[in-house]
């Protein structure tokens, strides 16, 4: 089972290539005998550290994630890009402001080029998470349109 | 094969590339009067680099120790970009040569060793950042070399203590940054030297404040004051307290996503009334108790921030704000726009009620006390606006000049639907689905001082010639998005009605083809948008004149370029073919002739 996830996941995660040409490790962010959750970085200059406080094998309830990356631009403004697929279907594209100039929602917000962004953030949203297998694909853009990040995410849920 | 080859490299000459190295031996690029080497793992100052360099941006390479030798060459310097350079050991007098240095970036490198007079020299040092450097202790900087500072950024570093601040000069400082350490005590003995300053930024957010000494900043005059995320309910009586006779432009009080809810009562506000403030910041903030008394001492605001501040109304009998111009209440709990009880403000400007958490209901005459309303955000919600709009809904509000209403669920317009706000100068209603009766006048035909207007995404009847009747000022359009008839703009009719328009998008509305002359009464063109588009010929004849005229046709289905069409693009002109399909064969030979004689009237952009 575990192979075939990996082989899924060797699949789907053709974009992450750093600049050397070389894929970015494929990281665990968690692994039940119900769901296996993985990540990797496709920005070409960095990967990127996450972080789940338990495995979202069901959404309900609070949990939290963390992450953290070098921040090689400043990020006064900050946009995140989700693109989501199911079972190999493309069934959503989310935007989402994360800091602007007068709503910075995180404590990040704000932070200057060449500093290391920690940043732990509460999800309580109740959402069912189906069986079956989700790719995520999340970009962060600045004020510039410089990407501060981006990631695969593959969730397996049996 | 010679002739695809030739062709090849013409269009690779096309290509605009960014500025090359001064020399294949040098990693920098040149910029305004510098260079740029960041992130190259450089590990010493290129040779090759001008002794006359003014600007270095050196971020992002490897320069574990700095001695006095290392710039020593570079004496003009006045930018010096040090960021994640893994700096640990700083020696004595590393800048003594660059007397005009104003700006030293050292972000993100862990200082392990600074020498006593590591900053002698550089006397003209107005900006040091030292964010995330392990500079625990301000001791560490020698205040005597820093007289001129403006700047100080000791954000991330673990400071535990303002001591020795009073050993630097105040007077001309403008922004000190303490953002994110461990301080949890402020002394009025700590920060009195701050009394010399004026107008200065001074930034604690992110340390969790315990305690500041009751009036330590008693007659202070600061531009901002930002103690975000330094408290919880029961700690921000204490912040105030100890800003009590504090003057301040900017008062930031809010938390984050990540903190923990955090609940303010109305009495732990009351040291608000001894602080002189015009601009509020309560972002993210609960009022578990709210009423006219949590804006008690809220006399003489003029700009309060309450986004996502879980409001579901405003208190009716708020008596003591009628100064406030700006209200910002994006993302809160409102059902109603009658709930904001706009009476209470009668001297608003500004109200935003942007991306609202429920469908929000907006009823007539809602907003009718606000008549020095200018500018009014509903966008990014679930506006109800019953059955027609907005005539009534926006009642009173005869000096509206801004207004947003993109990203919202379906409206009916009612007959002249902006009849109430004819100042209107903004208009957008992206991503707004709408309808109305085409057999009257046009629904802006009211709005003859309208110089923007976004209809993007509108689900328009783009075939209707009275939809842009009467917007005679009308300088930008954007009509993205919305389908034309059978893909042909063949109607000069719809037009004529904004002479002066100065920009045009039509990108995404599936146009294949262009009439001639449709855009002649569009004088004063000067950049036409119509990318991603399926046009398979480049159409300039549709246009007035195409003297200083920005044409965009990239993401078309341009094959073949007719040379004629382009040649009279005059003075300014440029237009942009990137990522269309091309040919590279005889038919385009002359296209390809023109393109390499006049390359800057063309951009041709490849996809990677």
């Amino acid at each position: 089972m575990r192979a075939l996830v990996l082989l899924l996941l060797g699949a789907s995660l053709s974009l992450s290539v750093n600049g050397n040409g070389q894929r970015w490790p494929i990281h665990s962010l968690c692994n039940t005998s119900r769901m296996q959750v993985y990540y990797s970085s496709c920005d070409p200059i960095q990967d990127v550290g996450l972080s789940v406080s338990r495995c979202p094998v069901s959404m309900v309830g609070e949990m939290f994630v963390r992450g953290a990356l070098l921040l090689r631009q400043s990020v006064d403004e900050l946009y995140l890009s989700l693109d989501v697929s199911y079972n190999g279907n493309h069934v959503l594209h989310y935007d989402l402001p994360v800091c602007e100039r007068h709503f910075p929602r995180v404590s990040s917000c704000g932070r200057k080029r060449g500093e290391m962004v920690s940043q732990e953030v509460r999800v309580n949203e109740d959402v069912a998470i189906p069986k079956g297998r989700i790719d995520v694909v999340a970009v962060f853009l600045n004020q510039n349109g410089y990407q501060i990040a981006c990631f695969n995410v593959t969730a397996i849920k049996t | 094969m010679e002739r695809q080859l030739l062709c090849s490299i013409l269009f690779c000459q096309l290509i605009f590339l960014s500025e090359p190295s001064p020399s294949s031996e040098i990693p920098c690029v040149l910029i305004d009067v510098g260079y740029d080497c960041s992130g190259h793992s450089l590990q010493s100052i290129p040779d090759q680099l001008p002794s006359s360099v003014q600007i270095l941006d050196f971020s992002f390479n490897f320069l574990p120790s700095i001695y006095n030798s290392t710039f020593a060459r570079l004496k003009s310097l006045v930018h010096l970009d040090l960021t994640r350079c893994g700096i640990n050991w700083i020696y004595e007098d590393v800048l003594q040569n660059q007397k005009n240095l104003e700006t030293l970036i050292l972000t993100g490198n862990q200082i392990v060793f600074l020498a006593m007079n590591s900053f002698n020299g550089p006397l003209a040092l107005k900006h040091l950042v030292l964010g995330q450097t392990s500079v625990k202790d301000l001791k560490r900087l020698k205040s005597d070399d820093l007289n001129s500072l403006e700047t100080l950024d000791l954000s991330d570093n673990s400071i535990s203590t303002l001591d020795n601040l009073n050993n630097f000069i105040w007077y001309k400082m403008k922004t000190l940054n303490f953002q994110m350490n461990d301080i949890h005590n402020i002394s009025a003995p700590e920060v009195s030297a701050l009394k010399y300053s004026r107008g200065l930024d001074l930034s604690f957010k992110g340390n969790r404040i315990v305690h500041i000494e009751p009036r330590a900043f008693e007659s202070y005059d600061f531009n901002s004051l930002d103690f975000s995320g330094c408290f919880d309910g029961e700690t921000i009586s204490t912040i105030l307290s100890g800003l009590s006779g504090v003057r301040t432009n900017i008062l930031k009080l809010a938390v984050y996503e990540e903190s923990a809810k955090t609940y303010i009562t109305s009495d732990s506000l009351h040291g608000l009334c001894s602080i002189s403030v015009t601009e509020l910041d309560f972002q993210m903030l609960h009022f578990p108790d709210l009423s006219s008394a949590t804006f008690a001492c809220l006399t003489g605001l003029r700009k309060l921030n309450l986004r996502r501040a879980h409001l579901e109304l405003l208190p009716s009998a708020i008596t003591n704000m009628g100064n406030l111009t700006h209200l910002f209440l994006d993302e809160n709990d409102f059902r109603n726009v009658c709930d904001v009880n706009a009476h209470n403000f009668p001297s608003l400007t500004h109200l935003s009620m942007k991306g609202s958490r429920h469908e929000l209901l907006f009823q007539d005459s809602c907003l009718r006390n606000l008549s020095e309303l200018k500018f009014l955000d509903l966008s990014h919600g679930r506006l109800d606006t019953g059955s027609y709009c907005c005539e009534k809904q926006l009642d009173g509000l005869a000096n509206l000049l801004y207004l947003n209403l993109s990203y919202n669920m379906a409206i009916s317009w009612s007959s002249v639907p902006f009849r109430t706000t004819p100042q209107l100068k903004l208009l957008d209603c992206s991503q707004l689905k709408f309808s109305y009766d085409s057999s009257n006048q046009g629904p802006f035909s009211n709005l003859p001082h309208l110089q923007a207007l976004n209809l993007s995404k509108s689900n328009l009847n783009l075939s209707d010639p009275r939809l842009l009747e009467g917007l005679q000022g009308l300088r930008h359009l954007t009509l993205t998005g919305n389908i034309f008839n059978k893909g042909v703009i063949s109607d000069a009719e719809m037009f004529k009605h904004v002479p002066l328009l100065e920009t045009l998008i039509i990108s995404k509305c599936g146009i294949t083809a262009i009439g001639d002359d449709v855009f002649h009464n569009l004088t004063r063109l000067t950049y036409a948008d119509l990318s991603d588009n399926h046009l398979g010929t480049v159409s300039t004849s549709a246009f007035f004149s195409l003297r200083n005229i920005q044409l965009n046709f990239a993401r078309n289905k341009i094959t073949i370029v007719d040379v004629e069409r382009v040649a009279g693009l005059e003075g300014t002109s440029k237009i942009d073919l990137s990522y269309n399909p091309l040919v590279c064969n005889c038919s385009n030979i002359k296209f390809i002739d023109w393109s390499q004689s006049q390359q800057d009237k063309v951009i041709f952009l490849e996809a990677p």
